[in-house]
């Protein structure tokens, strides 16, 4: 199946022009102008290099690291739990019947869930290695808070002509996070609908993804919104634009929002 | 106010940590197949430090960038980051790896940080004073790794440092914030010289500071290798000299572990027994806004010409505490088609 979506993807040609404005899409062009704008203004953003034809060689993805993330939307032990987000119409997020479907086989999949409390027990002892070593009596050794963190990216989808999030998240202990995991750190209505796991386009690790069927028409209403009232979204802003709606499907991920464009 | 802040208290460091990501280990194995096959000497590696925001500390991050190769000697590192230069030694064997004489191990890059802080290499090269180890081994098969980091630190023996006074933000050691902003412009203009020029200039992840007494005039940012002649000249008679780091720890009476072996130098080369230490930080806009820094003033322990080296710590401890190997096992995260072509 991956296969032969790359294939697709090499045959598609590549579009140069702009229909941003009309129907909220971005050229490959486009994407990587945005992009630089997101580094320059928050560098810990970074791009990475990749062998898509159709991006420049450096300017493949985008990836921010080690994003704390330090509550849960929604506590795997307790439904009562769950905290409110403010819902509404967002832009039209709606069930995608493929992706629910690859949801629902990946989550029979999924074992207990687990939280990162007791996440320390099942840490493999390979041995005590301590024995010897000069003991550090300035080190200090409680109240460092441990959080769960992200790598986020942020790639380019040729398909739908959209930028697409990519969701890697470690445990309390830096160990990676089971899938199963993951959605507890994503906002309810979203998680059951437009969230996949597939191999990640440029490192073949599997991740959760943000599923980008809906994209292209949330960031034509946002901008929809904003002409209406005499603003403009500039189009190498539309990074800042993605991924301030993306925080409302991942809204304990702390990435960087400050150099944002008003909206 | 925090007690641990109070004068004669011991200060407490927060631990350098790591982050390494999936990338790096997917590039270890490719390396391990392809260049070191059975070979397993230590190579040259390199991570990122960052100023800690004020939610969080950073850890020191490893990526697929981290390895070095002839045409790519450093890493290319962005405004608010340091390269912090490594060595990885993979073990064949997991036999070989549990053999290991850790503190020796420990030892063996605390007597290199030692000698180069009494030959004056570090000053020119500040870079010296963070070099890490790092000991892994690969289960490419199953995608399992096991890896532990150190960070060597040089401990006198005693109490350690303490508090002369209690900690300050930055604004109250520069007088106001727009002497602060002046500040950060000219730690900027030192870090973009050290990043343009790093086999001349070394890393600027270290650094010393003079706050001149007349508010009119802006603060300076200088090298190590600087301070002698400013302490000397007469830059201290008309103001302040204070040493300077990049800080990953966000806590405010807690500064990263990595500004100990800086502690030491200031001991041992320079025969300072007090200290004033600027805690790089960043702020909540992420512009570079440097005005979430501390100030603290240290009483630095007794490290005589002549003395011994002191003692080596710094193998990173577990999620529970200890000093012990960490685990990571990758196997259900790897695309199972790669999988298959590169156990080919």
């Amino acid at each position: 199946m991956q296969t032969l979506l790359r294939i697709g993807e090499m045959l598609m040609p590549a579009s140069t022009e702009s229909h941003y404005l009309d129907k909220g899409v971005l050229t490959p062009a486009e994407f990587v102008a945005a992009g630089d704008l997101l580094v320059t203004k928050c560098p810990s953003w970074k791009w990475e290099k990749g062998d898509r034809s159709h991006l420049p060689k450096d300017k493949q993805f985008l990836i921010i690291r080690n994003v704390p993330c330090r509550r849960r939307v929604r506590d795997p032990n307790d439904d009562e739990n769950e905290v409110a987000l403010e819902g509404g119409d967002d832009g039209g997020w709606t069930a995608t019947h493929t992706t629910s479907e690859d949801l629902s086989k990946e989550l029979s999949k999924a074992s207990e869930p687990k939280t990162g409390a007791d996440s320390d027990d099942d840490i493999p002892d390979i041995g005590d290695f301590s024995g010897g070593l000069v003991s550090d009596l300035s080190a200090l050794s409680v109240s460092v808070v441990k959080t769960r963190t992200y790598d986020i990216s942020i790639t380019y989808d040729k398909y739908y002509q959209t930028p697409r999030m990519w969701l890697f998240g470690y445990d309390e202990a830096r160990r990676p996070l089971k899938t199963e995991m993951i959605f507890e750190d994503i906002s309810g209505d979203h998680a059951n609908k437009t969230v996949t796991i597939e191999p990640h386009p440029h490192t073949g690790v599997s991740m959760a993804s943000i599923h980008p069927c809906r994209h292209a028409s949330v960031m034509k209403k946002f901008n929809d919104v904003a002409r209406s009232h005499g603003k403009e979204i500039r189009v190498d802003q539309a990074l800042f634009l993605f991924l301030k709606f993306m925080s409302a499907l991942v809204p304990y991920i702390e990435y960087d929002t400050s150099a944002s464009v008003e909206i | 106010k925090d007690k641990s802040m109070s004068s004669g208290e011991p200060v407490k460091f927060v631990p350098v940590s790591s982050a390494v990501d999936v990338m790096f280990w997917q590039k270890l194995s490719e390396m391990k197949l392809n260049v070191w096959k059975l070979g397993d000497g230590s190579v040259p590696i390199e991570a990122l430090r960052s100023l800690a925001a004020p939610s969080s500390s950073s850890p020191l991050q490893l990526t697929h960038e981290a390895f070095l190769s002839a045409d790519k000697k450093s890493l290319s590192a962005a405004r608010g980051e340091w390269a912090v230069r490594g060595e990885l030694k993979n073990y064949n064997t997991m036999e070989g790896f549990k053999a290991e004489k850790w503190q020796e191990v420990a030892d063996t890059v605390g007597r290199r940080i030692w000698d180069a802080i009494e030959s004056g290499e570090a000053e020119k090269h500040p870079e010296l004073l963070s070099q890490f180890k790092l000991c892994s081994h690969a289960d490419i098969k199953k995608w399992v790794f096991t890896y532990w980091f150190c960070f060597p630190t040089l401990v006198a023996a005693g109490t350690g440092v303490t508090f002369d006074a209690a900690a300050c933000p930055v604004d109250q050691v520069t007088g106001s914030s727009e002497r602060t902003k002046q500040l950060q412009h000219a730690v900027e203009a030192l870090a973009a010289r050290c990043r343009a020029d790093p086999a001349e200039l070394g890393s600027s992840e270290f650094f010393i500071v003079h706050v001149p007494h007349d508010a009119a005039q802006p603060p300076e940012a200088g090298l190590l290798r600087d301070f002698q002649s400013w302490k000397t000249g007469e830059r201290a008679q008309s103001g302040q000299i204070l040493l300077g780091f990049a800080d990953s720890s966000n806590l405010p009476a807690n500064p990263s572990g990595s500004v100990r072996n800086l502690l030491v130098l200031a001991a041992h080369k320079w025969g300072l027994a007090q200290a004033k230490v600027l805690c790089l930080r960043e702020s909540l806009s992420r512009d570079g806004d440097i005005s979430g820094s501390v100030v603290l003033s240290l009483r630095l322990p007794e490290l005589p010409q002549g003395c011994a080296m002191p003692q080596v710590t710094g193998w990173e401890a577990n999620a529970k505490g200890r000093p012990s190997p960490r685990l990571v096992d990758l196997s259900a995260i790897m695309d199972s088609q790669r999988l298959a072509e590169e156990s080919v």
